[in-house]
């Protein structure tokens, strides 16, 4: 039975139209939605759907249109042995519908829906494999590197480096993903494709110069010669998770929560306080970090509008990121407490707390991938014997960047970016200073968070 | 017989050269009147005679496929967007040298402005913000002290304040005179009213709406024109009309702004008619693709037409109901054309939906007669 007819029964309702089987198979139908616009677009499409699942489901009859002609497909067939897939497609809206042009019929917005028979819902192919199981001790990588000879060290070395370095990373890439970012009390929340490429790039870097103590095993899958005596490795490497997910917080942590002085007025201080500390951030006088807020009043005396600005500086006033509130969305007339109404109303909108949010995270990655805060390493001259070695001597040390030298009454003075602490710094420089100094270098000391003395 | 009709013929011809090759005149002069200015209103659909079945000026023919039907979002090219004004009153410009000069120039311009934003609201022509500051603050430092910071900020937050396209520039001149009689002495006072629309940031003028100067004299807002008369004794008023009572005169100011923006509703209605395209017709009956969303105004008397390869063609007069978004109407009177005829008889017949790259639209013919009774 190649052919078969149906026959025509119209079965109407009050706001769709009979349901029809084109000749390629597919079944149509129009359907009405109240109103206009996208919205109206949508329902009325969703109600076709709706009716085409209930004409599928139920034992209507099929409506060949006008011609009453005979159709070329075996639809017992296709709809008994798709039915339930079709159904399901219908229901979780991953049936491919074709959507005719929307038409206007008085206060209703029409349109025309087929079904598409010939495609159906496809199940999600899961192409990506590496997932982060917390039950794991470890996350396995299968990476390539390619590395050339040079400098004592062979092709093979080098190309087993990069690969490591590329495990790594990958592994930072899976684990931000999965996992550290999801914390609501982290302010590292990342909006976007550049900062979540800017910090994996910085943690990977970080973490790549300690891959020994992260990577338990690797072995060796392939190797491929490449030109110019280059050589191509397959590696699969095994990370351990627990250093790698310590260390990794630190870092975190370490650009996302630094210690800020709060500067504001006293009408703003406590709420701005307050906000950062739900963040995570901790405020207090000692900090090497300042968060600068400042507010103004403008307008007329009946839309009074708050303006503020939330800058982050360092001790050496450079600026690594700024705020400002859009004064348009708020103004009240003015009374005594104003300012007090507006600032809070300024710290309840979410969209520019998330924007002051973004702004505090970016200046605090921007810390980091300049190299650190700006400390000024104060030696008196006294102490040294060869101070033309000190810019060399501090360009050294691993962590330091940007090393500036330049004196000051009589002391010799080396500006520096550091990424770690300054209780760490002096520490290492006690030990390098030493080989330019006279006998008696004295202990460094920590004036504030900027500024070490060698006195 | 043949010799006289071609001597006639020639004479004719000559007769006719001769007045062809006269001084052209295409216009003509006439008298300025300074008179006060008067509203005009569209005829009632049913007493409209087959000549009065045209097409009147300034439709637009833009149907709403472009259409998002996102009043934050409209698309520019959709005909259901609204130009956002602002509405400005200039500074006091007064003239004249009648009595209590002082006090015309102390009136208060705000209270016209927010008179006018009312009015010209309702007419769904532009998209208002108000510069009632007062009311609009006092109404935000309530809300926020009942309902909270955080629901004030979720608010304000999600709505924010409309940015305009133009700004609506009324100048006003008030002039006030005063003539003297035997025993008495007459006021008169004149409101001069022109409106610009304006680009704030590039300073166009743009040439439309084009509403032309509105005048409106003292004794077109009395009842009785006795009631400007006024004694004056030793140059003090003494009985009558009170020049000298600044509330008196803010009231007489703002029944005549009130008048001028009656003729300004009037001819706005008229520069910027309602369109709407014409979905079908069944009987009489007409089916709108808009109403109340497109500025159409109830028992509007809207002339049917069709409009095909840059033709218009009349085909009846309709009254029209708007509902939300669409509209329904009925044809009062069919043109007396060929194609009224076959519209008609196939509207007979059931639903006549236009096709053929043929579209029937409705467009408004001026303020609807009821508009002025109900809402002025």
């Amino acid at each position: 039975m190649r052919k078969f007819i149906f026959p025509c029964l119209l079965i109407s309702f009050a706001s769709f139209s009979e349901v029809a089987v084109l000749k390629d198979g597919n079944i149509s139908t129009s359907a009405c939605a109240y109103g206009r616009g996208q919205g109206a677009i949508t329902q009325a499409s969703d109600n076709a759907a709706a009716e085409l699942g209930r004409f599928i489901k139920g034992n209507k009859l099929l409506d060949f249109g006008d011609n009453k002609e005979s159709i070329d497909v075996n639809l017992n067939q296709v709809y008994s042995t798709y039915r339930s897939n079709i159904l399901e497609g219908l229901s979780n809206g991953r049936m491919q519908l074709d959507l005719g042009q929307p038409y206007i019929q008085g206060n209703d917005t029409c349109i025309e829906v087929a079904l598409n028979i010939h495609h159906f819902p496809q199940e999600n192919g899961d192409n990506d494999s590496l997932e982060w199981d917390d039950d794991n001790p470890t996350v396995t990588v299968t990476v390539i590197g390619e590395g050339w000879s040079k400098s004592g060290s062979s092709a093979r070395q080098h190309a087993e480096q990069d690969a490591l370095r590329r495990a790594i990373s990958r592994v930072v890439g899976v684990y931000l993903n999965q996992n550290a970012m999801q914390s609501s009390q982290n302010i590292m929340q990342i909006s976007n494709g550049d900062e979540y490429n800017a910090i994996k790039d910085l943690m990977s870097q970080q973490l790549s110069s300690r891959s020994a103590g992260l990577v338990k095993s690797w072995q060796p899958l392939a190797s491929k010669n490449l030109d110019n005596g280059g050589l191509q490795v397959t590696l699969q490497v095994v990370v351990e998770k627990s250093p790698f997910i310590a260390q990794s917080s630190d870092f975190l942590t370490q650009i996302g929560s630094p210690r800020v002085k709060v500067l504001a007025p006293d009408t703003l201080e406590p709420i701005l306080k307050t906000w950062l500390s739900e963040q995570g951030i901790e405020s207090g006088a000692g900090a090497s970090l300042q968060v600068i807020a400042k507010h103004k009043l403008t307008g007329s005396a009946n839309s009074k509008r708050l303006s503020l600005t939330v800058e982050v500086r360092d001790l050496a006033d450079n600026l690594y990121g700024r705020w400002q509130n859009d004064p348009s969305l708020a103004a009240l007339p003015y009374s005594n407490h104003v300012l007090d109404d507006l600032t809070r109303v300024a710290f309840e909108m979410p969209k520019q707390l998330q924007d002051l949010q973004k702004v505090l995270s970016k200046a605090f990655i921007n810390i980091v991938s300049q190299g650190g805060l700006v400390r000024e390493i104060k030696i008196h001259s006294n102490h040294l014997e060869q101070p033309e070695m000190i810019h060399s001597v501090i360009s050294t040390i691993g962590g330091i960047k940007d090393v500036a030298i330049f004196t000051k009454n009589q002391y010799l003075v080396a500006s520096v970016r550091y990424a770690g602490d300054t209780g760490e710094l002096v520490s290492i420089l006690q030990n390098s200073l030493a080989a330019i100094s006279k006998s008696s270098l004295p202990n460094g000391q920590v004036i504030d968070d900027q500024t070490i003395i060698f006195n | 017989m043949l010799k006289k009709i071609l001597v006639s013929a020639i004479l004719a011809t000559l007769v006719t050269g001769c007045q062809s090759t006269g001084p052209s005149s295409q216009t003509q002069k006439i008298i300025v009147k300074n008179k006060a200015s008067s509203a005009s209103i569209a005829k009632n659909a049913y007493n409209f005679s087959d000549d009065d079945i045209t097409v009147p000026a300034y439709f637009d023919t833009q149907g709403l496929e472009r259409c998002t039907f996102d009043r934050q979002k409209e698309n520019e090219g959709c005909p259901l967007k609204k130009p956002i004004v602002r509405i400005y009153f200039d500074n006091n410009s007064t003239a004249g040298k009648g009595k209590g000069l002082e006090h015309v120039k102390q009136v208060n311009n705000l209270e016209l402005v927010k008179m006018l934003e009312n009015q010209l609201a309702g007419l769904s022509r532009f998209r208002i913000i108000t510069r009632d500051d007062q009311a609009i603050g006092q109404e935000q430092a309530t809300y926020l002290a009942e309902q909270g910071a955080s629901a004030y900020a979720k608010r304000a937050a999600q709505q924010k304040i409309l940015a305009p396209d133009f700004i609506v520039k009324i100048d006003t001149t008030k002039t006030v005179d005063t003539f003297y009689a035997q025993t008495s002495g007459v006021m008169d006072y004149t409101l001069e009213m022109t409106s610009a629309v304006i680009d704030p940031f590039t300073k166009e003028k743009m040439s439309h709406p084009n509403i032309g100067k509105i005048r409106v004299k003292s004794a077109d807002v009395v009842n009785s024109r006795d009631e400007l008369n006024v004694v004056i004794v030793n140059g003090r008023y003494y009985s009558g009309f009170n020049f000298s009572d600044p509330l008196v005169v803010q009231a007489m100011i703002s029944d005549m702004a009130s008048r001028g923006f009656d003729i300004f509703l009037t001819r706005m209605l008229s520069e910027m008619p309602s369109t709407a395209q014409v979905l079908g017709i069944k009987g009489d009956q007409l089916s709108l693709d808009r109403g109340q969303n497109a500025g159409v105004l109830v028992d509007e008397t809207m002339v049917i037409f069709q409009y095909e390869a840059g033709f218009v063609e009349p085909i009846g007069v309709a009254k029209v109901t708007p509902s939300k978004q669409s509209a329904s109407g009925k044809i009062v009177k069919w043109k007396n054309s060929n194609l009224a005829k076959s519209i008609k008889q196939q509207a007979g017949s059931g639903i006549f939906r236009p096709h053929n790259g043929a579209k029937i639209f409705a467009v408004s013919v001026g303020t609807p007669a009821s508009f002025l009774e109900n809402r002025t």
